[in-house]
């Protein structure tokens, strides 16, 4: 998924602010200066929405960014730091309410570093300008001949210098400059301030102190444990709390009635148990006898799974066509064909989900980790009836999404809980609520056909994709009225080797399990299995799979993509290769044979807008298990703006891409989702991670994404290894479901 | 409910509570020291790691009754000069990403090097077995040998 671009017109940015009370609680003014003040002392020059220095010298940055361990907090601050040359660490870094004022707000698509890339260098840029001018002005000289370092405006010539908080009340007198006039910092200007420190809330792990949902604390709050329907379209019949009722600290239950499924914002059935504290709710919640009334549906994975294979015998939708596919070709074409399975996926993200809910009269207020604020203010208006001005939903720090914290459900029952109750109540599900309660990524199955003639080239490829649909499920009207699905379509139509006949194509099936987007979602069985089949016509052609892919990459080919409506994606074959041969070179893929160790490759190319990876796999047999020793990853992801940061992120795909390739899967039998903890669905641990070794190759390049961007590649890598070593083509991820940690 | 004496951080504190309670629920809802995290309630994933007599427990098996008297230890008053080396060996590896798992995570490294300063690989893997999903695991190993070699 990609957004639209962060971007403050003129008339936004001339907008002043006023601060008025605490933190978040500002209110435009058209009029007002853009300077205020903050107390009798303290003054602040805000020349647009998201940046702020008072006269203090602090500065402070509202981002609609949730912060969720991508490092996108750290990266927004590298920028600022950049154009205002202090370090990162000093800028205070707000996280912006779904307060209308700011627009959408939302963080997915591994598109922040990309989308804020301009916008939020433009406003330090804006800030450092005016403050440059006003002390050129109170110096007499001309501000081309100043400099800004460490805080400071310096003028060379006359040996001056003044720190910013200084110049904040001269400033608040300069016209704010216009977006062309600004100077902007090179792109290389800023990887080198993400060494100056650790981030900002890192500091704070050390000590235990960030907040995340489950943390937030509100004078008069009530616990909540929910025991929600175990099976999808189940209602509550009845229930009774007898034996709860003897438990000191239970206070009652609330039903929560659940909507319709398939629908947007679905919320499961279910009785919310209330107590004084975490664990009574959770105790007393054993004690609670639900009735459930079933409307006769049973979700069952493996059934769900034979009905996509059984649909690619039917005809797609074609997401990209070219040449002829009936055409006879030349030479002796050899023509494999192969049908592949992926398993539905949890997010598994280590912080259970939370949501925290208070209602003071006809203003409802939200705690919780969400990357979508405004998804989840837009369903309390919806769903419970509140004025879209007396929603508030404050974020604070998520532990882990990847994609889970998009859906609003958790949040959703906080509200309703808060609204019924008529008290602050803060809800938290249990690890088994987080599973059997989940949404997953879609399995999927995939019929590939390909030919390759007497020269090794593919002559004509098919990749027909059948997955249920997040948008089906939850927003048909963002499909095509042929039911088209852009989101699984794309990564398909960015299938980047040269191939003169292709046709690419998915269907959907009717929905039948809860479905999410997940780190990469339909890239992440799309993509590796393509690099699969890859090996598989290498072999066919009897060429190392490296030449095979680099025949298939014509020198100088741009490309560019058709992806989302109206969007497209620029691809350049130049850049695959370099991350191709890079990776190749540092594996040590040339001499890989008559070694112990089998190596897998793997491309990846991700719209974010445009991430190019090539990863490695090195899988050794110990005493029978399959065991991934090593990873080698080269990326192009243009410019970095905190190197740390983007290796720390390509750290975090590899170790999700390495239990997703091998070992996690979600089942569900008679509607009931058979994990319940990390023993059923395995997160790689300490022990099992293998050496990992990444190349950012040089670029100045706009900066791309890397949140999601790299998960399909280690997994295609990861998959190519496993038929190395073993002989036998990888056709099913995950590869080692009965193989646990 | 019975009482009972908690020695906490170098401090001392009365609670009632149900002798069942895990230790993890006292330490959050009532000594609201928040640091210490819920990740899965089984004892599988290690993000609620304090130290009871000096030793990694995971605090959401241990009962309140069990950990009565004897001297706990949470992320918030791990205070000494071998876990500041842990922690400061932390930031500079830069390793945390979300940050939920990492009190867990830094609990069972400092009770590691405190008991073997000099942790063999073999070790480290046997020893850290927190779940990580964001997967910090290449920088925690990072860490613990910057910890660990001075």
């Amino acid at each position: 998924m990609t957004e639209a671009s962060l971007s403050w017109t003129r008339r936004h940015f001339l907008q002043a602010t006023t601060l008025a009370g605490t933190g978040l609680a500002f209110t435009w003014a058209r009029s007002a200066q853009a300077f205020s003040e903050v107390s009798e002392t303290l003054y602040q020059l805000q020349p647009g929405p998201w940046l702020v220095i008072d006269t203090n010298g602090k500065v402070s940055l509202t981002v609609r960014k949730a912060e969720m361990g991508q490092g996108i907090h750290a990266a927004l601050a590298t920028m600022v730091a950049g154009e205002l040359d202090i370090v990162p660490s000093a800028i205070e870094v707000r996280q912006a309410s779904s307060d209308p004022k700011y627009g959408e707000i939302q963080t997915g698509g591994s598109f922040s570093v990309a989308g804020n890339w301009l916008p939020t260098r433009r406003a330090a840029a804006t800030l450092r300008t005016m403050l440059v001018e006003a002390a050129a002005k109170l110096w007499k000289v001309s501000p081309e001949e100043c400099r800004t370092e460490a805080g400071m405006v310096i003028h060379a010539p006359s040996n001056r210098s003044a720190a910013y908080k200084s110049l904040v009340r001269a400033a608040s007198q300069i016209p704010i400059p216009s977006e062309e006039s600004l100077q902007m910092k090179p792109g290389e200007h800023f990887a080198p301030l993400g060494q100056q420190g650790p981030a900002r809330h890192h500091q704070g792990i050390v000590s235990g102190a960030p907040v995340y949902g489950a943390d937030v604390r509100i004078d008069g709050m009530v616990y909540a444990s929910i025991e929600r329907a175990p099976a999808m379209g189940m209602k509550v019949r009845g229930y009774s709390d007898a034996n709860a009722r003897s438990i000191p600290g239970y206070l009652g239950c609330v039903l929560i009635e659940g909507n319709a499924w398939p629908s947007l914002d679905h919320v499961r059935a279910g009785v919310a148990v209330i107590a004084r504290d975490t664990w009574t709710a959770q105790k007393a919640r054993e004690q609670i006898k639900v009735d459930w009334a079933s409307d006769g549906s049973r979700a069952e994975s493996a059934v769900a799974v034979r009905a996509m294979v059984a649909a690619l015998d039917l005809p797609g939708l074609v997401c990209r066509e070219q040449g002829d596919l009936s055409k006879p070709s030349e030479g002796d074409l050899r023509r494999i064909s192969a049908d592949f399975t992926t398993s539905y996926l949890s997010h598994a993200q280590l912080e259970p989900l939370s949501a925290t809910a208070r209602v003071t009269g006809d203003v409802i207020e939200v705690w919780t980790g969400t990357q979508r604020q405004r998804r989840l203010h837009d369903a309390v208006v919806r769903e419970l009836g509140f004025a879209n001005d007396k929603v508030l939903v404050y974020t604070p720090l998520l532990g882990g999404s990847f994609g889970r914290r998009l859906e609003v459900d958790y949040g959703l029952e906080a509200a309703i809980l808060a609204k019924k109750l008529g008290r602050p109540v803060q809800i938290l599900w249990t690890r088994a609520d987080d599973f059997r309660a989940g949404l997953f990524r879609s399995a999927s199955a995939h019929r590939l056909q390909g030919h390759v003639d007497s020269f090794g080239r593919i002559v004509g490829l098919t990749h027909k994709v059948v997955a249920e649909s997040v948008f089906k499920q939850q927003l048909p009207d963002q499909l095509g009225a042929n039911g088209y699905d852009w989101s699984i379509g794309t990564p398909l139509s960015t299938f980047f080797y040269d191939v003169p006949n292709l046709r690419l194509e998915h269907r959907t099936i009717k929905p039948t399990i809860p479905c999410a987007w997940w780190r990469g979602t339909y890239t992440t069985a799309v993509q590796p299995i393509a690099e699969c089949f890859m090996d598989e016509l290498a072999a066919a052609a009897g060429q190392d799979p490296l030449d095979f892919r680099l025949a298939h990459l014509t020198p100088g080919r741009t490309s560019v993509y058709q992806i989302a409506e109206g969007n497209e994606a620029p691809f350049k074959t130049d850049l695959m290769r370099r991350v191709l041969t890079t990776v190749a070179s540092q594996a040590g893929w040339f001499g890989r044979h008559g070694r112990s160790t089998s190596l897998g490759l793997a491309a990846g190319f991700y719209d974010c807008p445009d991430t190019y990876s090539a990863a490695i796999v090195s899988m050794t047999n110990v005493n029978g298990i399959a065991k991934v020793d090593r990873i080698t990853i080269a990326v192009d992801c243009g410019v970095l703006v905190d190197p740390r940061g983007a290796e720390a992120q390509v750290l975090s795909n590899a170790l999700f891409a390495l239990g997703a390739a091998l070992w996690q899967q979600i089942e569900i039998e008679g509607g009931i989702v058979r994990q319940r903890t990390y023993a059923d669905f395995p997160v790689p641990r300490l022990a099992d991670t293998p050496q990992i070794d990444i190349i950012f190759v040089d670029s100045d390049r706009s900066p791309s994404g890397l949140g999601e961007a790299i998960t399909a590649t280690v997994i295609g890598a990861i998959g190519n290894a496993h038929t190395s070593l073993t002989g036998n083509p990888t056709r099913n991820f995950p590869i080692l479901p009965q193989q646990m940690t | 409910m019975p009482n009972f004496e908690l020695r906490v951080n170098g401090g001392s504190q009365r609670v009632t509570a149900d002798p069942e309670m895990p230790l993890l629920w006292v330490l959050r809802d009532r000594l609201h020291l928040l640091g210490t995290k819920y990740g899965c309630g089984v004892g599988v994933c290690g993000a609620c790691t304090v130290h009871v007599s000096g030793r990694a427990v995971r605090a959401c098996i241990v009962t309140v009754a069990e950990a009565a008297g004897r001297e706990v230890t949470t992320i918030e008053g791990l205070r000494d000069k071998g876990s500041d080396r842990v922690k400061q060996a932390w930031l500079d590896e830069r390793v945390a990403q979300c940050g939920y798992c990492q009190p867990g995570m830094i609990m069972a490294a400092a009770a590691l090097l405190a008991e073997k300063p000099n942790p063999s690989d073999a070790e480290v893997d046997a020893a850290i077995t927190n779940v990580c999903r964001c997967g910090t695991y290449t920088r925690v190993r990072a860490a613990i040998a910057r910890a660990s070699a001075r």
